[in-house]
């Protein structure tokens, strides 16, 4: 191999590239530019699998979700914003004790609960009525009503669903946005 | 490029100290080797602008990724030390929440940013109280250093003339009260209660690494090597003195070691006293710098009780206040055991306060549309306060390393063992009932109250395990920060308190850490090191 050669090697050129003329390559080709590219996430195009609750669990859920944060003011309701399916993904990624809190709590609901009436459904869930205290209720059933309205609230409040429709409603973007922190190695 | 061992002395640590420690000796002209154990972050590649419903957990985080960092949110958690890789113990009965960040800066890349002084009611304690002991330092000895630390962090406040809250050479703030904080601060006054501005370092930034580190860079004299893991220093089998540090390459795990003549420790309160219990030998065989068994023990820190009340204003509800009633924030100056004393406890307490922001939900006893429109009414209109309380040190509460366990990096962790006792409890109960008195004296409507503190190192003001002392059978350091047993080591961290009162610690860091870096410069011109 030529020094010339062996010199490009190492710079990492193809053999042609010294050859071209200055004026060729000042205007880069395809293959050298990155521009950015539009994506989408993967819960704007698909709807969020149940794979945790069981059948009579999640529909205890979807209702508790109507329950906490209906439809009002033109905002989306905990429903339309998927706050069920992301609840079942994000108990189900939970450690333990998260986790029977919610199954022995949506359990306790019962099956019925899914179709009962507003009478029925707000005696089911009148735990929620209780004034706040630091240490939270020491019955488990009251706790995890708690853990679900709190839980319920932040993941509809957190959608996309419902930061579009606090954009339409005020000028600039809705939701929450700051400064995510990459990884660093 | 650095040559191998071409320094004078080893920093372990980038943080407050650690970046106090390498400004003031190389701008003495001292040659420094800096090792940290995290990486560096880069503010320009590291971070990018996300909106929460494009984060994988909707902002809830990976669950179970950080047991113990409440402060940690999914926009900023890659920012803390990860639990996995760095485990410690602790009595299953004792929870401990020990807050770390590893990266270069230490946790100034997180900090809060007060900048309160410490006084001779803290310096001074025992002989106030007659519990513990006191510093070997007054405020005296310091007051020249938070004079120089202060300006360089750009500390803004309002000097009140209090000799419990020592004034600073800060810039003033005399920016109006919103008309809810002057009620606030009306109802403390009729109660003999001070109140003051937020005192803190301007910007957004005000880290090691923007306000520190840059200057001593500069000088030529400083080398920063991140990624670097100390396991534990290597002391001179003649003299018992330090001659070098042992640390892993974080990614790699290879081993290194470095000489040193001396070494600044100052990898945060818990960190360098594992570094140091680690670093037992023949000479120092409880740990280095140890003959008086005082190396870990004396743990304290700051009691917070977060919220310990949350109020609404009532002329704010609905939208309908003006547009000055609600906003800003302040501080209110420790009142108990000042002027005189409690029956239920010694020492004393501040809080932080803030006008404005809604309610949480999970305070309001409703859901569905009345949660709603209630949540809708109450816009704006929220009053909080938070407590931050005088923790005594006490020699039960303590670390001591856990051979049983390691590190991702093999190195021994800690067991962290620390309670609160009777006097934290009487403080924080008290503090609610006060504060619950200041707001009604306000006219605001108290939503919420509570005395229960979050659990020991959740407040990330840990202190004390390596304490400064005149007398040499009774502490680690001497007023120096230097230790009584190896003169060629200084701990120029939060480890070297001798009780904290209950203002923000960075400051008295910064202010300690400049004195023992010319103090230690000083030693080497002389050649006394």
């Amino acid at each position: 191999m030529k020094r010339r050669t062996i010199i490009r090697s190492i710079a990492g050129l193809p053999a042609a590239a010294a050859a071209l003329p200055a004026q060729t390559t000042s205007a880069p080709s395809p293959t050298e530019q990155f521009p950015k590219l539009a994506l989408e996430g993967p819960d704007t195009v698909g709807d969020g699998a149940v794979r945790f609750f069981t059948k009579d669990q999640f529909a205890a859920l979807r209702k508790l979700c109507d329950l906490i944060l209906p439809a009002t003011g033109g905002r989306p309701s905990a429903n339309d914003t998927g706050a069920a399916e992301f609840l079942d993904f994000l108990v189900r990624e939970s450690p333990a004790p998260v986790q029977t809190l919610y199954r022995e709590g949506l359990d306790r609901l019962g099956a019925g609960f899914a179709a009962a009436g507003p009478a029925q459904a707000e005696a089911a869930i009148a735990p929620l009525k209780a004034a706040w205290t630091y240490a939270g209720p020491s019955d488990p059933f009251a706790r995890f009503l708690q853990q679900a309205k709190s839980d319920i609230l932040q993941a509809a409040m957190s959608s996309r669903e419902y930061a579009e429709a606090a954009s339409r409603g005020r000028r600039g973007a809705g939701g929450l946005t700051n400064y995510f922190w990459r990884a660093v190695d | 490029m650095a040559k191998k061992n071409d320094h004078d002395v080893v920093i372990i640590g980038s943080g407050a100290g650690g970046g106090m420690a390498a400004h003031t000796l190389t701008k003495l002209g001292v040659k420094c080797l800096m090792l940290e154990a995290g990486p560096m972050i880069d503010f320009e590649k590291d971070r990018t602008l996300a909106a929460v419903h494009d984060l994988p957990y909707r902002g809830f985080g990976r669950p179970g990724r950080f047991p113990h960092v409440t402060q940690a949110s999914e926009f900023d958690a890659n920012l803390w030390a990860d639990e996995q890789e760095n485990p410690y113990t602790y009595a299953k009965d004792e929870p401990y929440y020990w807050v770390r960040i590893r990266a270069v800066g230490g946790k100034t890349m997180r900090w809060g940013r007060a900048s309160w002084r410490l006084s001779d009611y803290e310096f001074a304690c025992k002989d106030h109280d007659g519990f513990g002991e006191n510093w070997p330092v007054r405020l005296a000895d310091l007051a020249p250093y938070y004079d120089r630390a202060e300006p360089m962090f750009s500390v803004s406040g309002r000097n009140e003339g209090l000799p419990q809250l020592p004034d600073g050479k800060i810039l003033i703030d005399d920016s109006n009260d919103s008309l809810s904080v002057q009620r606030f601060v009306a109802s403390c006054k009729a109660m003999g209660i001070h109140t003051t501005k937020p005192r803190r370092a301007s910007g957004t930034l005000a880290a090691s690494t923007n306000v520190l580190l840059p200057g001593a860079l500069a000088t030529g004299k400083l080398t920063v090597v991140p990624n670097a893991v100390v396991r534990s220093l290597s002391v001179d089998a003649n003299t018992g003195r330090v001659n070098g540090v042992h640390f892993v390459d974080r990614r790699s795990k290879r081993d290194f070691h470095v000489k040193a003549r001396a070494v600044v420790l100052s990898a945060s309160t818990l960190e360098s006293t594992r570094i140091l219990l680690n670093s037992a030998s023949r000479q120092h065989p409880n740990g280095l710098g140890n003959s008086s068994g005082a190396l870990g023990h004396y743990l304290f820190d700051q009691f917070y009780v977060k919220g310990v009340i949350t109020c609404t204003v009532p002329e704010a509800k609905g939208g309908k206040g003006p547009r000055n009633l609600m906003g800003g924030g302040g501080y209110v100056v420790r009142f108990r055991n000042v002027d005189k004393r409690e029956k239920n406890f010694i020492r004393g307490y501040t809080y932080d306060f803030g006008s404005g922001g809604t309610p949480s939900p999970r305070l309001l006893p409703l859901y569905g549309e009345p949660l709603m429109k209630e949540l809708e009414n109450l816009r704006g209109t929220g009053f909080s306060m938070t407590t931050m309380g005088e923790v005594l040190p006490r020699f039960e509460n303590h670390v001591r390393i856990n051979k049983d366990v390691k590190d991702h990096w093999g190195i021994p962790v800690l067991h962290i063992s620390q309670k609160y006792g009777a006097n934290e409890h009487a403080m924080a109960k008290d503090s609610m009932e006060q504060a619950e008195a200041m707001c009604r004296g306000a006219g605001f409507e108290v939503l919420a109250k509570h005395h229960q503190f979050v659990p020991p190192g959740e407040s990330i003001h840990e202190l004390g395990t390596c304490r400064m002392g005149s007398d040499p059978k009774k502490s680690v350091l001497n007023g120096f920060n230097q230790s009584h047993d190896v003169r060629n080591l200084y701990v120029v961290d939060g480890s070297s308190f001798v009780s904290g009162g209950a203002q923000n610690p960075t400051l008295t860091i910064l202010a300690l850490s400049m004195r023992a870096g010319e103090h230690l410069a000083e030693g080497l011109r002389k050649g006394e090191l």
